[in-house]
């Protein structure tokens, strides 16, 4: 027999030599062998072999019992240090418990905003199998990505490719008056969608049936709320909604309401049959690019693998669109779960979030426990000395290192669960403001708990380890004969690195309140800053199928009788509505080649009313009757791009409609450059052509000069009941929707306080913390230097001094930090404030002043104190 | 002191039966071969530490043998304390079972 047999297996007599108590050790593994080749010469090897593995069981399981015991015992002792520790100490508790406490709960805040802003559409089942088809295209110099495609893709998709498993198509209704019964109100949220809508997406129902509700013309599902605000307690299913005093619709089922982290929000859908009925052309229509359509594709296929297939697709049906845009014309997959917050397109279903403020706030979370975790750490060493002695206690009776890390790191954890207790209370009692702020809906369910609440206790023992291995480092490192002498000098020990730690602080402080100041520079930048018209109390009304439609003129003369209405301007867009981006051939380009331009129709009132400025040329007149055929006028940027050195009297044609024929217009008038849309984006070649026909025409635009509003609005009411009896005056004002664009930026500035607030208040504790100890490290020098004559201002100085020059040091390191960072941010806007020096400046004095005022309570207490007092002190 | 566990009590017995050959591995197969009761050998070390920390044991070490890979025995006898708690619960047993027959009769 080899020998090699004779040996136990080597791995389990390794464990058990591990697990084994050192007292029994050596006996039990020669016993265990010794058995072992008696086991090996009757029986077989593998048996043997795991007879000796078996052994390992018992051993663990007396070796744990066996540390617990013991553990148990120190337990109780180090316990009852560390909350003599607490109790002896209780201002020093309290920086560091509520410090870890603001750092801890800022950032569970931080986790759920970011949780919701990641958990957008993830409730549809099968999300990962769900895409939208984009547009990607450059006509001309301006390359455009939009989310809508032509109407026959959809129906192509479904019948050809055996990859797609349903499709659903989207747009939208427009502004309609609903009405049942006595019940009426305009509704916004309606849109036209197939009846794959529901297997694509999963919304589900509350009654009717998802599979065929939106088979048949005429047919709508509402949402609940929808569904009791005009039905109230009646069942929904079956009864008829009447549309703009017109159309009937019969309810064919209600959706439980749409969760607030949906991409797409809806009132109400429509069947997409109603809109083929009314308009068949859509149904071959190549051309225009404007159905949102969405795609499930089947179990295992691959998006890549349909997209491959797309340009073929595109040759095929619509070369056309090729010759136009220079062959770039092509559609791509965007999946659905990248909607939210990786798609910045023209036009969306609502404001979506951006993967960078998600980056940058969970820095932000990261760097505030950071600011928490190093006020431990500088407070733990600097007050190491207290605990000198009692660190070589046990070292003389018997303590080894690690159980002296053991029992810091236990202690600086059990710190970190507490005040994680304290930050989930702060969470809770905060929550409300965070979500008005924020405007997020923190719905956790209880399966986010299950995973939540582990991660949270993770958290801590993370922070807590972080934060406690240094300092148990350094005190479990005390030479007990040194230190029992009185040889350790309290507070030097890792004083620099105190000291670089809180520069880190404040420098991450500056940059957060510099940042804040920036991005605030920038939104007023933006607000302040001239669109170039005047959104100054001007009415917008969508008329939409009223009667209003089809007598502009009429309207025009009725509404101009109240005082004060200037301007009744018919339009099919408005400053900061829909983008409506199509293409222009100007004179003297290239035959068949277009440029992307922006194109309003409006009558001769737009201009005037918005009050924009005509640099050359004349507006529309009604002195020219054929202006409404043959004139347009356009922007300052339309003609440096066409290349028109005078461009009053050129021509150009207009691609027109689903038919696709051009009109030739000549320009008339040269506008100053406006900011039609946002005021994020650089200005576009724009162009507005004369007197829309009764088919574009969708808004008044209503110029008032009034210094009482709503008496305004009041007689224009009145007035437009004469216009269109049945439909109500419903408008919005144009300052109010404008600026709706600025929201997103409101938010940012919001959090951003917070969290900078947040994050030098904690630095501000830690440093409120080492100043206390200083001062009372530094009493008995005080009180020497009163003595010798030194005077309350210099002492307090003095001590002051030996902070502010570090807080001094972190503004200066913060500066080129904060300045290279909001560079890059700022980048994302074609318009954007330079940041001021004094911006930086504020941001720097602020901290120095907050610090100051943390430190001198102190330096005054210290510096005032009688000297007999501070000399009898130690 | 604590009255002795049944573990703590079949183990000093058996040290005490064995004599001069109470180690380890002999003590094990004296318990299993009296009680019958199947237990791990592995399951002995725990105790025996304990007892010996206890000092109702104590230990002699033999000489390394190559058949246990060059690892001494250690031989285990009882103190005069062990030797004590286990005529203790001894006297205990004898009192109790005295009471169980009476009543019993």
């Amino acid at each position: 027999m080899a020998v090699s047999a004779l040996k136990p297996p080597r791995l389990a007599e390794k464990i058990l030599g591990w697990l084994l108590d050192s007292s029994v050790r050596e006996q039990a593994l020669g016993d265990l062998e010794e058995r072992y080749r008696e086991m090996a010469r009757t029986r077989s090897r593998r048996k043997s072999r795991w007879w000796y593995r078996l052994q390992i069981l018992p051993v663990f399981k007396f070796s744990i019992a066996n540390a617990f015991y013991w553990s148990g015992v120190m337990l109780n002792n180090y316990l009852k240090t560390a909350w003599r520790t607490q109790k002896k100490q209780k201002g020093y508790s309290f920086i560091n418990v509520a410090g870890l406490a603001l750092g801890m709960a800022a950032s569970i805040l931080i986790v759920f905003y970011i949780l919701h802003e990641r958990s957008f559409d993830r409730f549809h089942k099968d999300a990962d199998r769900v895409s939208r088809i984009c547009v990607d295209a450059v006509f001309d110099k301006n390359h455009l990505q939009y989310p809508a495609v032509a109407y026959p893709v959809g129906t192509t998709l479904l019948k050809d490719y055996p990859d797609v498993r349903s499709v659903t198509r989207i747009t939208l209704f427009g502004r309609t008056l609903v009405q049942y019964g006595d019940r009426k109100n305009y509704e916004s949220l309606i849109f036209y969608a197939d009846n794959g809508f529901f297997d694509v997406f999963s919304f589900p129902f509350v009654s009717g049936d998802s599979r065929t509700a939106l088979s048949r013309p005429n047919a709508v599902v509402l949402t609940e709320r929808m569904a009791r605000k005009y039905f109230r307690d009646e069942e929904a299913v079956g009864k008829m909604l009447r549309f703009d005093n017109k159309s009937e619709y019969a309810v064919t089922g209600v959706i439980k309401d749409i969760p607030s982290n949906s991409h797409f929000l809806f009132d109400m859908l429509c069947s997409m049959e109603t809109l083929l009925a009314e308009n068949t052309r859509i149904a071959d229509d190549w051309i225009n690019q404007n159905i949102v359509t969405y795609i499930k594709l089947k179990e295992g296929a691959r998006a890549a693998d349909l997209e491959a297939k797309f340009p073929a697709l595109i040759k095929d049906r619509a070369p056309l669109l090729l010759r136009l845009t220079g062959g770039t014309f092509r559609y791509y997959i965007q999946p659905l779960l990248d909607i939210h917050l990786r798609s910045h397109q023209a036009v969306e279903f609502g404001p979506n979030g951006d993967i960078t403020t998600v980056y940058i706030l969970s820095a932000i979370a990261v760097l505030i426990l950071a600011i928490a975790a190093i006020n431990f750490v500088n407070l733990a060493t600097a007050r190491a000395g207290k605990r000198a002695r009692e660190v070589g206690m046990r070292k003389v009776v018997g303590a080894d290192r690690r159980s002296l890390i053991g029992q810091f790191l236990s202690e600086s954890v059990g710190t970190c669960l507490l005040a994680l207790i304290l930050a989930l209370v702060l969470v809770r009692l905060t929550l409300p403001l965070f979500k008005s702020i924020s405007g997020i809906e923190v719905a956790l369910g209880k399966t986010d708990l299950i995973w939540l609440i582990p991660s949270f206790l993770g958290l801590a023992v993370l922070v807590g380890l972080a934060a406690g291995s240094y300092p148990a480092l350094v005190l479990s490192g005390f030479q007990p004969s040194r230190v029992l002498r009185g040889m350790f000098r309290s507070g030097r020990g890792g004083l620099r690195f105190r000291r670089i730690l809180v520069v880190f602080q404040f420098v991450i402080s500056v940059v957060l309140i510099v940042g804040t100041a920036v991005v605030r520079d920038q939104l007023t930048f933006l607000r302040t800053k001239n669109p170039g018209f005047n959104k100054e109390q001007v009415l917008v009304s969508e008329v939409g199928i009223s009667k209003v439609r089809r007598a502009v003129d009429a309207a025009n003369r009725r509404l101009k009788q109240i005082p004060g209405v200037l301007q009744v301007s018919a339009s099919d867009n408005y400053p900061g509505g829909m983008h409506n981006t199509s293409y222009v051939f100007p004179e003297g380009g290239i035959e068949d080649q277009p440029v992307g331009a922006q194109v309003f129709r409006a009558d001769a009132e737009f201009v005037p009313a918005l009050g924009i400025e005509i640099a050359a040329g004349r507006n529309f007149s009604r002195d020219f009757p054929s202006d409404e055929k043959t004139a347009v006028l356009i922007n300052e940027t339309a003609a440096r791009q066409f290349g028109w050195k005078d461009p009053v009297g050129k021509t150009m044609k207009l691609a027109g409609g689903a038919s696709f024929t051009a009109e030739t217009r000549t320009v008339v008038g040269v506008f100053k450059d406006v900011h039609m849309y946002t005021l994020r984006d650089a200005i576009a070649p724009a162009v507005i052509s004369d007197q829309p026909g009764p088919r574009d025409l969708d808004y008044l635009l209503i110029k008032v000069q009034t210094p009482d509003m709503s008496g305004m609005v009041r007689q224009i009411a009145a007035a437009w009941k004469d216009l269109d009896p049945d439909r109500p005056f419903d408008f919005f004002f144009l300052d109010q929707s404008f600026d709706v664009q600025f929201k997103g930026e409101e938010r940012l500035v919001k959090i951003f306080g917070i969290f900078s607030g947040l994050a030098i208040a904690i630095a501000c504790l830690g440093l409120f913390g080492l100043a206390s100890f200083m001062a009372e490290r530094r009493t008995k020098e005080m009180g020497i230097r009163r003595v010798l004559g030194a005077r309350t201002a210099e002492m307090m100085g003095l001590m002051s001094m030996e902070f502010l020059k570090l807080v001094g040091l972190s503004v200066i390191v913060a500066w080129p930090v904060a300045y290279v960072l909001m560079r890059l941010w700022l980048r994302g806007f074609a318009y954007r404030t330079v940041p001021r020096p004094a911006t930086f400046l504020l941001a720097g004095l602020a901290a120095l002043a907050v610090a100051t005022l943390t430190v001198i309570h102190h330096a005054h207490k210290t510096a005032g104190a009688n000297p007999v007092d501070s000399l009898k002190y130690e | 002191m604590k009255l002795l566990s049944r573990v703590d009590e079949l183990i000093l017995l058996a040290i005490w039966r064995l004599g001069s050959e109470a180690y380890g591995m002999a003590i094990w197969e004296e318990i299993k071969a009296a009680t019958g009761v199947k237990w791990l050998m592995g399951a002995i070390y725990g105790p025996l530490g304990r007892l010996h920390r206890q000092g109702l044991v104590d230990t002699v070490k033999g000489d390394p043998t190559p058949e246990r890979g060059g690892r001494a025995k250690v031989y285990y006898r009882l103190t005069p304390v062990g030797l004590k708690e286990l005529k203790k619960i001894q006297g205990i047993h004898a009192v109790m079972w005295d009471g169980v027959r009476k009543i019993e009769a």
